[in-house]
């Protein structure tokens, strides 16, 4: 899933970089917590979420606190090492940048 | 993709891990949990002459440290976020390492030192109070 520079194509949208790295610091995190740290509709959460659980890099699960539904999300191991993977090159294209503009 | 959207890419990614390492802190929070840390250290440093006082200031400290630790990690689940990976979970080993350090100091404290454990207490309080204020209101 990666191109030329190194960089995942499941993470070229803002708001999917945001969803992972959001879940790369934790186990688990609930559906409506990353709702609304990124802001976005449950529906627009949803869509995103899909995505990712299609390439295998997050993984959902449903369940009850009391009487409530919830829907937990996770990092995938798989995705944490996409997610690596995609900061490396990143970090790359920047170094690379910076040490161009000094050589001139 | 250039350098630009690189960085703005970067800068982001670490904006959301530490979000979910530390979620924004209700007002109050920072400031109890400088007032445990110091707390916690004060009490280490103690040092009474008798053996099972010492053992429970010690014990005292020690779960005033965990208290501190406790509630950020239950304002943390209460906001849906459960458990630590990356960065943040090795600063918090670190943390329970330098913990165990202060255990093992207090055992060996004497009491000429209560006032450099206090001092080391205020300190470590007023850091912790202001690392987690910046968090706060984020």
């Amino acid at each position: 899933m990666t191109d030329g520079d190194g960089l995942d194509e499941a993470f070229r949208t803002a708001t999917k970089l945001r969803i992972c790295a959001f879940l790369s610091a934790c186990d688990e995190a609930e559906f409506r917590s990353v709702q609304e740290y990124c802001e976005l509709t449950p529906p627009a959460l949803s869509k995103n979420v899909s995505a990712l659980e299609e390439v295998g890099y997050v993984s959902v699960r449903k369940g009850y606190v009391g009487r409530r539904p919830r829907t937990w999300l996770a990092l995938t191991e798989e995705g944490a090492s996409a997610l690596a993977g995609h900061l490396g090159a990143l970090r790359k294209i920047a170094d690379d940048a910076a040490a161009h503009a000094r050589r001139r | 993709m250039d350098a630009d959207e690189a960085n703005e890419a970067l800068d982001q990614a670490r904006r959301s891990y530490a979000t979910a390492a530390q979620p924004p802190l209700p007002g109050w929070a920072p400031a109890l949990c400088g007032l445990l840390v110091a707390g916690a250290i004060t009490l280490d440093g103690l040092a009474p002459d008798d053996t099972w006082l010492r053992l429970a200031a010690i014990a005292g400290g020690a779960a005033l440290g965990l208290l501190a630790l406790g509630l950020l990690r239950n304002l943390r689940l209460r906001q849906g976020i459960r458990g630590l990976r990356g960065p943040a979970r090795k600063a918090q080993t670190e943390l329970f390492s330098v913990g165990l350090v202060f255990i093992v100091l207090g055992l060996g404290a004497f009491p000429g030192g209560r006032l450099i454990y206090a001092g080391i207490g205020v300190f470590a309080g007023a850091f912790a109070w202001w690392k987690l204020q910046t968090k706060a209101g984020r």
